[in-house]
């Protein structure tokens, strides 16, 4: 504060210095050199015409001068030279002195010009007086000579020629000394010749008169023309102009010296002023490099509290757009602040809840023990959570989860309270719902498990059904498929041997009609032989049909486990299957060890193969021109036996794979496939075997059946 | 300031030709020949001409100077009294304009020093011009022609000083070179031998005793009247008599007159003051007696009137 004044005063001072510097550079640049110059030659053309004029008027007093324009001339130029000496600045002391002498330079050149005025008109007067003397002197003497006959005034006459010749030289002489006796003698000339004038003739007389009145003027206005000319030459004009010089000098000396004065002062407060600048210029940088630190520290400042105020800005948006209620308190309180979610939670707008106490949302429905729980805990400066069961502003209610927590200042005191909480009533709710949703939800389990129970034995049973079924199925298709084969060797057989017939009896009737015919009966025998080694044939195929259709259906049904050879089993099951695949491109193939000899269900192997080749045969080349290859192949390790059927056919898709092994399950349900198959397949390995079986195939790729079951190694 | 100049020039002018002249002339011819050149701004020559022709400077548009300062006729009216305006009667004779501006004071009793100062004077008599300046400054201040030309050269416009200054400085133009001059520059044969037997009596009669300078007479006062009393002669005294003495009243003033140039003195008829002589002769007579204290005979008084004759000025209008 006392800085600033300080400051104050330091600028009023300068102002005030550069003002007084200011007067005084204009008092110094006041002082006019060119007007004194002027003023002292103007004096000195002055002093110079004014001794023009005194010259120029002694020169018309001894005629040698005869004009009065120069006399005009001077007058007219000093008159100037006057004016132009007329002072003009008045703020001066000495302008009055000044201005004085000048008036009295004008006074003594107004009484300069009237002296001169009547210099002129008298010494015309004179010079014209003198001028004319010696012409009236001679006229006079010429008329007294003439007049001499008049005896009897000779004398006088002579006498006033004499007097009259004395008379003009005396007036010569005056004129032009300075004699101050002649003019006693002119005057006692002109007395004489006023004694005289009485005795000659009027004409002479008035002659006499005239000569006498410009003598008169001769001796008066001689002496006022001196009188004019001392006066002009003896006036104080010069002195005057003197006196001015000297005022005026005295003037400009005592401005020289004020100036000078002035400039002493111009120059101290210069070096004041610079010393102050200095000062200051020095102050300046001190103070522009503590305003630089300041002006850093002031950026740092607000570098943060930019961040702050975004942290804020974020934080208060955070809070606006909150999709829970908050709610500030003071300690006592009253709200100060509730977000937007508030408003629209209980209806109450911000401007109505603001100032309020959060007990306009009480319902009644919580116990006053409860409130007292809440404000305990937040009075010892815990977090208080809970749910309220809150009334909005239409008289609504609803439940909210609240937590409530002291907000504390840096002094560690409580400042607010801050209640964040959440609209919980379609919670509360669901949970009723779902509480009693999960009662009924026992009850139906129950229910629907023993709906299941009976539905499984249900299954059960039409699965034992199923299988009976299948079982009757497979030996009608055994049937159908034996009565088929055996009936072309039977066939044959009949038709060979009814032939055989003819020919022995078309023997016997030739033996009977005794027309035998060597020839014919020797072809006759020959076609006997035949026939009968082709109904041999035929019936020795149909034997081992018989056999092999003995053994399938022997091992299938009450079969026991026995040893058998792998080899020869699946052997004979693709002998059965020839006929199957007699116009087919296709090759079977059995890789197996002749020598493997396993103890198991040779039946069952036999009808699962039998079946993958049936199936092979009528999904896998449903096209009898393609050309195919189906392996078997068979491993026996470990007392497991593994049988891997391949077929290189069309494959499966993976909804078919899915479904394989499902009964009654079947592509070709019109061309009166049953669909049991490979359910009674899975079935053999599965129960009877207690193996396994897993099929791979894709759409093109053909199928790979893969079985695995334990056997007791021989 | 311009002005100002001028005059220092036109009087710079003036003493260089007479101490020029004084050299040669010191104890020769009191009577001076006119300048053979004057400096002088024409642009305010011509438009002092205008105001000096301009009717308007009088009170009702009827007078102007050059009313009773013709041009045509030696600068006067050759009227006993001027006429002003509403007919109204002078009390003196105009004296001519030309080569006034070498007087060495204005007005018969020399109340105005400068012309500048005499150009106010008829303006705002009441029996001459009857105006005033608050009634001119508005009429020439309507006139474009005179605002453009006042501007042109006076920086603040029309004004009293200014309308002064142009007619005066119109005015200082006005001289007139007369076969006299061209004697005193030294042509022997400018004028006659009558004239030059005029001009000597003229002298030795002591004429030149006052008629001298440039202007043959206007740069001194003298008292009409010296031998005799030419106003009790003539009776009937006048205010305008007493001359000068209604300048300063001193009793020396009395009947005193500034001494008329006797330039272009043939035709500006009639003479004295009071315009009461109509011809040279009595003039001469009547100076001779009054002024000179003696009678001229008439021959010689015709042998001045010769001379006289070639103080006319030969090249003016």
């Amino acid at each position: 504060m006392s800085k600033s004044l300080l400051q104050r005063y330091v600028g009023v001072i300068s102002g005030l210095v550069l003002a007084v510097l200011m007067t005084l550079f204009a008092f110094t640049v006041s002082i006019d050199q060119e007007q004194h110059k002027r003023v002292v030659s103007t004096l000195h053309m002055f002093r110079q015409h004014n001794a023009d004029l005194s010259r120029d008027m002694l020169l018309l007093r001894h005629g040698m001068l005869t004009h009065y324009d120069t006399l005009e001339a001077t007058l007219t130029t000093m008159n100037g030279y006057v004016s132009r000496l007329k002072p003009d600045n008045s703020d001066t002391t000495e302008y009055d002195a000044l201005l004085a002498a000048h008036k009295n330079l004008l006074a003594g050149m107004v009484h300069k010009v009237i002296v001169v005025d009547q210099f002129k008109s008298d010494s015309a007067l004179f010079r014209n007086s003198l001028a004319y003397l010696p012409i009236a002197t001679e006229n006079l003497i010429n008329q007294l000579n003439g007049d001499i006959s008049y005896k009897k005034q000779q004398d006088t006459h002579l006498e006033l020629i004499h007097i009259s010749q004395k008379l003009i030289r005396y007036l010569l002489v005056f004129s032009q000394t300075e004699a101050r006796h002649q003019s006693d003698s002119v005057t006692q000339l002109i007395l004489q010749m006023e004694q005289h004038k009485a005795r000659v003739a009027v004409p002479i007389q008035q002659m006499i008169n005239n000569l006498m009145d410009h003598a008169r003027i001769v001796i008066q206005y001689k002496s006022r023309i001196e009188g004019h000319l001392f006066s002009v030459i003896n006036s104080s004009t010069d002195q005057q102009a003197a006196n001015y010089f000297q005022t005026f000098n005295t003037w400009f000396e005592n401005r020289l010296a004020w100036v000078n004065l002035f400039r002493q002062l111009l120059f101290v407060f210069g070096m004041m002023l610079f010393v102050y600048v200095m000062v200051m210029i020095y102050r300046l940088r001190r103070k522009s490099h503590q305003l630089e630190q300041t002006h850093e520290a002031l950026r740092e400042e607000m570098v943060q509290r930019q961040r702050a105020d975004d942290q804020l800005r974020k934080l208060g948006l955070a809070v606006e757009q909150s999709p829970v209620s908050v709610v500030i308190t003071d300690t006592m309180g009253t709200i100060d602040y509730v977000n937007p979610k508030f408003v629209q939670a209980t209806g109450f707008t911000r401007d109505e809840a603001i100032g309020c106490n959060p007990r306009i949302l009480k319902s009644g429905d919580m116990s006053s023990h409860f409130y007292r729980d809440l404000w305990d805990t937040l009075a010892s400066g815990n977090i208080w959570r809970g749910e309220f069961h809150n009334r909005r502003k239409d008289g609504s209610l609803y439940w909210e989860s609240a937590t409530i927590s002291p907000v504390k200042a840096d002094s560690g005191e409580t400042s607010h309270y801050v209640a964040v909480k959440e609209d919980i009533t379609q919670r509360k709710q669901m949970e009723a719902e779902l509480k009693q949703t999960l009662a009924s939800l026992d009850e139906k389990v129950a229910l629907r498990t023993q709906e299941l129970n009976e539905k499984v034995a249900e299954l059960e049973r039409t699965r034992h059904v199923l299988i009976e079924n299948e079982k009757m199925a497979s030996l009608g298709r055994l049937v159908a498929g034996f009565s088929h084969e055996i009936n072309t060797p039977i066939g044959v057989a009949v038709g060979s041997a009814s032939h055989n017939l003819e020919a022995v009896q078309e023997v016997i009737t030739m033996l009977e009609n005794d027309r035998f015919d060597e020839g014919r009966f020797v072809t006759l025998l020959e076609s006997m032989d035949e026939t009968a080694k082709l109904t041999l044939a035929n019936l020795r195929r149909a034997a081992n049909m018989v056999h092999g259709f003995k053994r399938t259906s022997l091992d299938q049904s009450e079969e026991k486990q026995r040893v058998f050879s792998v080899r020869d089993t699946i052997d004979d099951v693709i002998r059965s299957f020839q006929h199957a695949f007699k116009n087919t491109g296709i090759e079977i193939k059995l890789i197996c060890d002749a020598e493997l000899r396993v103890e198991s269900y040779p039946g069952c192997l036999d009808q699962v193969i039998g079946i993958l080749l049936s199936n092979s045969r009528t999904h896998a080349f449903d096209d009898d021109t393609q050309a195919g290859i189906i392996s078997i192949e068979v491993t026996g390790e470990h007392r497991q036996l593994s049988v891997v059927f391949k077929d290189n056919g069309i494959g499966m898709d993976e909804l078919v794979l899915s479904k394989l092994f499902e009964p009654f399950f079947t592509t070709r349900r019109g061309a009166g496939n049953s669909g049991l198959g490979l359910y009674i397949c899975y079935n053999l390995i599965t129960s009877k075997l207690a193996g396994s079986v897993t099929c791979s195939s894709q759409h093109g790729q053909g199928a790979i059946f893969t079985i695995s079951f334990p056997v007791v190694n021989a | 300031m311009k002005k100002n100049h001028l005059i220092i020039l036109l009087i710079g002018t003036l003493f260089l030709s007479a101490s020029s002249l004084l050299a040669e002339n010191l104890t020769q011819e009191p009577i001076r020949p006119l300048p053979t050149k004057i400096v002088l701004n024409p642009a305010k020559v011509e438009l002092g001409r205008q105001l000096f022709h301009d009717v308007r400077l009088s009170g009702d548009d009827t007078i102007s100077c050059a009313s009773c300062h013709s041009l045509t006729s030696a600068g006067v009216d050759n009227l006993v009294h001027s006429v002003g305006i509403r007919n109204q009667t002078g009390a003196v004779n105009a004296p001519t304009v030309f080569n006034s501006g070498y007087n060495f004071r204005q007005f018969w009793d020399g109340r105005a020093a400068t012309l500048e100062e005499q150009a106010a004077g008829p303006i705002h008599n009441p029996i001459e011009m009857d105006a005033s300046w608050a009634r001119v400054l508005p009429k020439l201040r309507a006139d474009a022609d005179y605002v453009k030309a006042f501007s042109a050269h006076y920086s603040d416009g029309i004004q009293p000083k200014n309308i002064q200054d142009a007619i005066a400085t119109f005015e200082r133009s006005l001289i007139t070179y007369s076969r006299f001059d061209r004697y005193l520059y030294g042509d022997t044969n400018a004028i006659t031998e009558r004239e030059k037997e005029g001009y000597r009596l003229f002298k030795s009669y002591g004429c030149i005793a006052c008629h001298q300078g440039i202007n043959i007479g206007g740069n001194l006062y003298q008292k009409l009247g010296f031998f005799g009393d030419f106003f009790a002669d003539r009776g009937s005294i006048t205010k305008p008599d007493l001359g000068r003495y209604n300048v300063t009243e001193q009793e020396s003033d009395r009947h005193r007159f500034k001494v008329p140039s006797l330039r272009n003195i043939a035709r500006t008829e009639p003479y004295f003051h009071d315009g009461s002589i109509p011809d040279l002769q009595t003039a001469v007579a009547i100076m001779a007696r009054y002024q000179l204290g003696r009678s001229i005979p008439a021959e010689h008084v015709d042998l001045i009137i010769t001379f006289l004759h070639a103080l006319n000025g030969v090249d003016h209008e």
